[in-house]
């Protein structure tokens, strides 16, 4: 028997989500700055609107909807299944008056893909984009990449109530880093913001030396800092990184990449000195692995194909591409096109298991994530020792993350659904992609890359795509950020409100 | 003292993690380069 939400419920709901959407507004009124520095009038109003938007929708929620209690899980997930789709809903709003999408579709498109840190664009014109658009675009990756409620919980809910301890669970962030759930957000911004003042100094000095003026190399080096190292995958440019043509650039972007697809709990174990951790973590290791045997499958069929037979080219080729799809980034060297003309298919179905397994849960990263691989691998082998030993011995199986910790079925339990639920979520929507007319591979190419959120494209993404997909894609971005529970939530919610007993 | 060996730990933690990225990007250009050699060996 399922209940009918109460109204206390909606309230509470409304009340927490009200105060996210006015986080949001304030979020929106810092690209005002880049335009003032860039003395740009038009699209200041374009962030104001917004703003404006998001603060009366904001306060006329909490208005409504003010309550004291507590959030349960049910309402914090709910809460963040809402306040992602608001975000993206109210982040379109200064996109689609810059003039530069096709529809409001299209800018919650882009919006949802910056918030999710995809990194699909449908942009029209992106090299002439204002520079204060072209900021919130990647800003919209900076917030979506450490969370829209991390930043809710380090700025606006001081109070560290069991409520902000489950909407900061419900964002897929399974582990905290700090007993205290704030702290835990506040350390998140710490980590990004120290490497976003290091990463931006050093891509700026790279942009100078590759030629660029101070000032767009500094402006380029923010932007570029905001996808690589929150593994989100936009560019100022419409030709992604291949626009540069500089080594420089993509050997940082590579650290950056790397450095964004790590476990924000092992960045803290680093930061106070457990550096041991970094050689010990299952979860690395099975990054180490997959990155190994993917690496492996996509250079040999290069090289069958005889595309890149320098290492230098090679490596900017191939392991470019497939980093920053095991990272869930989506930077590019290459033109869309080149994936499916020039790349033979087995090194499409590298570069495909690449993006589908992700990097580190607790990251900024989307897809299968490491350690999940790591525990079922273990699980797997607990199987195959269980079976040769005698009946009578009693085995354990250990991993070590973070911690020595004993591998329970329930770990590989949760691990096996949240696998297939992503395998299902990346055909689904390459059924779809098929259903529009497009080849197989390339549909779960651009289907896989959508659901794990990493942004490499082979060129279905574009803005005269069917419209029909866009949202398919969209909700794929939605579903494949919030791993699945906080949607199934809401889900449940909506069946409960229509069918529940009083 | 206890401030200056958290700043410290976390300075050495930066550095640790940004040479951690380096080996990785080392490595696997190495590979590359033994891949080379190998296919076009055989």
């Amino acid at each position: 028997m399922i209940l009918r939400p109460q109204v206390n419920d909606l309230k509470i709901i409304g009340f927490s989500l009200g105060k996210l959407i006015c986080a949001l507004g304030f979020i929106m009124l810092l690209p005002i700055a880049v335009g003032i520095i860039f003395n740009e009038a038009n699209p200041i109003f374009d962030f104001l609107i917004g703003a404006e938007v998001c603060f009366i929708l904001g306060i006329l929620l909490t208005l409504f909807c003010r309550i004291h209690n507590d959030l349960s899980w049910m309402h914090g997930m709910i809460v963040v299944a809402l306040a992602w789709l608001a975000a993206a809903l109210l982040g379109a709003i200064p996109l689609f008056l810059s003039g530069h999408f096709a529809s409001f579709l299209d800018a919650c498109f882009e919006s949802m893909s910056g918030f999710a840190t995809t990194g699909l664009t449908l942009v029209k014109d992106l090299d002439h984009l204002s520079f204060t658009h072209n900021f919130w675009r990647h800003l919209t990756m900076f917030i979506g990449g450490q969370g829209i409620v991390v930043i809710a919980l380090s700025v606006l809910m001081v109070k560290g109530s069991a409520g902000a301890f489950r909407i900061y669970v419900s964002e897929a962030r399974d582990e905290r880093v700090l007993p205290n759930v704030i702290s835990t957000a506040r350390f998140i911004w710490l980590v990004s913001i120290v490497y976003l003042v290091l990463g931006s100094i050093v891509l700026g000095l790279c942009g100078i030396f590759e030629g660029l003026s101070p000032k767009r190399a500094f402006f380029d080096a923010v932007c570029i800092f905001m996808a690589a190292f929150d593994t989100g995958g936009f560019t100022p440019h419409s030709q992604n990184v291949l626009y540069y043509h500089s080594f420089l650039i993509e050997t940082v972007t590579i650290s950056l990449m790397i450095l964004g697809a790590i476990n924000f709990n092992l960045h803290y174990h680093i930061w106070t000195g457990n550096r041991r951790e970094l050689f010990k973590n299952l979860e690395l290791r099975t990054l180490g692995i997959t990155l190994l045997v993917t690496f492996i499958i996509v250079v040999v069929d290069l090289l069958k194909w005889d595309l890149y037979p320098q290492t230098v080219a090679l490596f900017r080729k191939g392991f470019y591409q497939l980093i920053s799809a095991h990272t869930g980034t989506g930077y590019s060297n290459l033109y869309s096109l080149q994936f499916i003309r020039e790349w033979g298919n087995l090194s499409l179905v590298g570069i495909i298991t690449a993006m589908g397994l992700g990097g580190s849960i607790c990251s900024t990263t989307g897809g299968i994530k490491a350690l999940r691989v790591g525990v079922i691998f273990k699980g797997l082998i607990h199987e195959v020792k269980e079976i040769m030993l005698p009946e009578s011995s009693v085995l354990q199986q250990k991993i070590h993350h973070l911690k020595e910790t004993v591998l329970e079925d329930k770990h590989v339990r949760v691990a096996v659904v949240t696998t297939l639920l992503y395998f299902a979520l990346y055909f689904a929507g390459a059924i779809c992609g098929m259903f529009f007319g497009y080849p197989f591979l390339d549909s779960l190419f651009e289907s896989t890359s959508a659901a794990a959120n990493v942004g490499l494209s082979c060129g279905i993404t574009n803005p005269s795509m069917p419209g029909l997909l866009k949202g398919i894609y969209m909700l794929q971005m939605w579903a494949g950020r919030l791993e699945f529970i906080s949607i199934f939530v809401l889900g449940g919610f909506i069946v409960a409100a229509i069918k529940g007993k009083k | 003292m206890g401030a200056i060996k958290t700043i410290s730990n976390a300075v050495l933690g930066i550095i640790y993690e940004i040479l951690f990225a380096i080996i990785i990007m080392a490595t696997f250009f190495i590979i590359t380069g033994m891949l080379i050699l190998i296919v076009y060996k055989l």
